[in-house]
């Protein structure tokens, strides 16, 4: 007769073994991870820099604030860029914004590779706790695109404001 | 039935074949881990700070379990784990699916670009039911035996 019974203080080892050793070896090799992930910090852009009449080709992604977003909206300079999905995007979303899902995105992206890579794109997804839109950016970034800005208060703040939306027409 | 499921043979090459997913798995996902954690994010289902962790521990969790099979140690302890991370994983990407995510994986690191599907949880269920056999009919520990 086979013994059906269960010893969990193996279990429970084998779960402290592998976690000690993952995190030992993590520790020592040289792609370790730090072990709590953060968000990867944004530098903001200063208005002069945003608004001076050649702007620069930003190294980094940099954030704007909604001020200097309504601003680039208001000018028509800044193509804005729709990180979120379909549904959010039809719900609303800030007029003439392009809508790349970031969650479908692939690098042989139709709608990305259509645009103007040298032109200043905003890229916004809902709000400050959406990573989103600096996601996309990222990938934007290796397509070849020269000059994002991340609107990291996003549309949730945008709307608050009541600035202009546009809602998708029935397909 | 039970007599072919006790089979020693039958059982042993259940049990490789979940060492070899393990092992496999694990060291895939331990070689890159930087993408690894990437792919967990992408579920958008743990809390950033949780990522990183789960991307170092889950790996080696996969290797020990898939070691530990190979040499038939602690089989049904091992056999359980197994069921547990399947069963897991079988939830987290049916969420995803439900979510309309079309993300890699992560299943086998991502050097092995595959997308969640509905061929991923048929595979999770295949190797859940062979986990399942080896914890019903195998002995307790087949060096101890």
């Amino acid at each position: 007769m086979k013994n059906n019974n269960i010893n969990y203080f193996r279990i429970v080892k084998i779960l402290f073994l592998s976690s000690l050793v993952g995190t030992l070896y993590n520790f020592s090799s040289g792609n370790g991870l730090p072990l709590i992930r953060k968000s990867e910090k944004l530098i903001a852009v200063s208005d002069s820099a945003l608004f001076s009449q050649s702007p620069q080709d930003s190294e980094q992604l940099a954030l704007i604030s909604t001020e200097q977003a309504y601003e680039l909206f208001k000018s028509g300079k800044a193509i804005f860029i729709d990180a979120r999905d379909q549904w959010d995007f039809a719900e609303g979303h800030i007029p003439g914004a392009i809508n790349i899902p970031e969650f479908s995105f692939e690098p042989n992206d139709s709608t990305a590779n259509s645009l103007d890579k040298t032109a200043q794109y905003v890229v916004y997804c809902h709000g400050l706790d959406c990573d989103v839109a600096t996601r996309l950016a990222k990938e934007l970034e290796k397509l070849g695109f020269k000059n994002l800005l991340i609107y990291a208060d996003g549309w949730d703040v945008w709307a608050q404001n009541g600035y202009a939306a546009e809602t998708e027409k029935a397909e | 039935m039970k007599i072919f499921f006790s089979n020693k043979y039958f059982l042993m090459t259940l049990r490789f074949i979940l060492a070899f997913v393990f092992i496999f798995s694990g060291v895939e996902k331990i070689s890159d881990p930087a993408s690894f954690s990437d792919a967990i994010t992408n579920y958008k289902l743990f809390p950033l700070f949780a990522v990183n962790f789960i991307a170092v521990f889950v790996p080696w969790l996969e290797l020990f379990v898939g070691a530990l099979l190979l040499f038939g140690i602690w089989i049904k302890e091992n056999a359980l784990i197994v069921n547990a991370l399947l069963g897991f994983f079988i939830l987290i990407i049916a969420v995803a699916l439900a979510r309309g995510l079309d993300i890699n994986c992560g299943c086998f690191g991502t050097r092995l670009a595959q997308k969640v599907g509905l061929e991923k949880i048929a595979e999770n269920i295949l190797l859940m039911i062979a986990a399942y056999i080896l914890f019903k009919f195998s002995g307790k520990n087949e060096i101890e035996e």
